[in-house]
């Protein structure tokens, strides 16, 4: 019988996982919500594909249980599982990875921005689109990782064991993107 | 514990459909430990060069290279291997390159593992050379040793040049025959050494290596004799020995010979 799982942190979940698998429903739940939105943001995923992706992620995470290191934050683990079905499917569906941020793009530019004048003339549906077409512009390794430090509030390091690679390199694609996104949105800011 | 959602239901009903099940630990150590294969033998590859290049470098017999008429940097395309240096690196760059793909491997830059890559070669390359360099047993040290062996036969079997090398077949007070590397048989002139080699040196079966000029087909005028190999040390000279007393100089052999 579960008692008081709420308490318990990811990591000792799967711990207890691989005693009972029935924990592993806890899981699931917990990653739903957050595997959705970082989707969702991450394509121009329909529901049903965003279903079967959900599938194929939770498949492959119980599937490699037993891979799971504890020196990695557990989510760190399945977001890189999930960043890897993304990949595989957008190879599968032949499509180019695409932000859905329609939300979120104001806070974008918040987020990336430190010039609050700018920030509060990108307002208007014409301009929100400027910013989705100029963050959907950029190299796929810039919006991978300036969604997974926006948007998923990753840390730096989270992010590096997510993409596997150096904590360091993680620091410069950052502020590359940033630096390429302010340039574009200024650039825009001074024709308007 | 009940799914709290649709979708959890329907993750965990897909999970008991298709009967996963999580794959056992031991898939995975042996999977981890396959990962650093390929990365540990690059490195020992690299390693094998480093022993290579550190035979070519001892044995690329330096104190001789007056002889030798490569001046500057060709000195050092001439005798120093740069087919170990070449695959050397290229060794190092794979090992990079796979190790990046280990469990853990991407923690680290690029830097950092080149740096790992290529202290694990030298450390474990010189170890190597250490314990097979001066081995007399045909192992697999010596295949590192055929590289120099070939470009130290190439360089001295320039007879015109004044450099002949080969194994002594027969000796007598003033000649000694010299089966050359190559089979060339020549008879060699020692009256007029301008030092003395060990007379050890000198005997059947040894490999050396003369300095003097043609003077006939098939005869050679010696002004040094050394010894093929530089290990163990370099016979000395004897110290009584203050050369034949018809001795001439090399200078004086190679000028009156090769200017010719």
């Amino acid at each position: 019988m579960l008692q008081d799982t709420g308490q318990l942190s990811d990591e000792a979940i799967v711990i207890e996982c691989k005693k009972d698998s029935e924990y592993f429903a806890l899981l699931v739940d917990r990653y739903v919500p957050k595997l959705t939105r970082y989707i969702r943001r991450r394509s121009l995923a329909t529901s049903d594909d965003i279903e079967d992706l959900l599938q194929n992620i939770f498949i492959k995470v119980y599937r490699n249980l037993n891979d799971y290191d504890t020196t990695l934050l557990f989510s760190s683990w399945i977001y890189r599982i999930a960043h890897n079905e993304m990949i595989d499917w957008y190879r599968r569906e032949k499509r180019r990875a695409t932000l859905s941020l329609d939300d979120d793009a104001q806070d974008i530019v918040t987020k990336l921005m430190s010039d609050d004048d700018l920030t509060t003339r990108f307002s208007n549906e014409e301009q929100k689109k400027y910013i989705i077409n100029t963050l959907n512009g950029l190299d796929e390794k810039y919006k991978e990782i300036l969604l997974l430090r926006f948007f998923e509030e990753k840390s730096y390091e989270e992010i590096a064991d997510i993409l596997k690679i150096p904590a360091g390199t993680v620091a410069v694609r950052i502020n590359r993107a940033k630096k390429q996104l302010q340039k574009k949105i200024a650039d825009y800011g001074t024709n308007i | 514990m009940e799914p709290t959602s649709n979708t959890t239901e329907k993750i965990i009903a897909a999970i008991d459909q298709q009967k996963v099940t999580p794959r056992p630990k031991w898939y995975f150590r042996v999977r981890n430990t396959l990962m650093w294969i390929p990365g540990v033998i690059t490195t020992l590859l690299g390693a094998y060069t480093i022993a290579g290049g550190l035979y070519g470098i001892l044995h690329a017999h330096w104190e001789n290279r007056e002889y030798v008429q490569y001046r500057g940097p060709l000195v050092f395309i001439a005798i120093i291997p740069l087919l170990w240096i070449i695959s050397f690196a290229l060794f190092s760059l794979i090992t990079i390159a796979l190790l990046r793909k280990t469990n853990t491997g991407y923690r680290h830059t690029a830097l950092q593992l080149l740096l790992i890559s290529v202290a694990s070669s030298i450390i474990i390359g010189m170890l190597f050379y250490a314990m097979t360099a001066n081995s007399l047993n045909d192992g697999v040290e010596t295949y590192y040793r055929h590289p120099t062996q070939n470009q130290q036969e190439y360089v001295w079997n320039s007879p015109t040049e004044g450099r002949i090398s080969g194994v002594v077949s027969a000796t007598s007070p003033t000649t000694l025959t010299i089966r050359a590397f190559n089979g060339f048989v020549w008879t060699v002139d020692i009256s007029k050494l301008s030092s003395a080699p060990d007379p050890v040196l000198l005997q059947v079966g040894n490999a050396v290596r003369i300095v003097g000029a043609i003077t006939a087909s098939h005869s050679f005028l010696a002004c040094r004799v050394l010894p093929w190999e530089l290990f163990p040390a370099q016979p000395s000279v004897a110290e009584s020995f203050t050369g034949s007393q018809q001795a001439i100089s090399c200078d004086e052999i190679l000028q009156q010979y090769i200017s010719k």
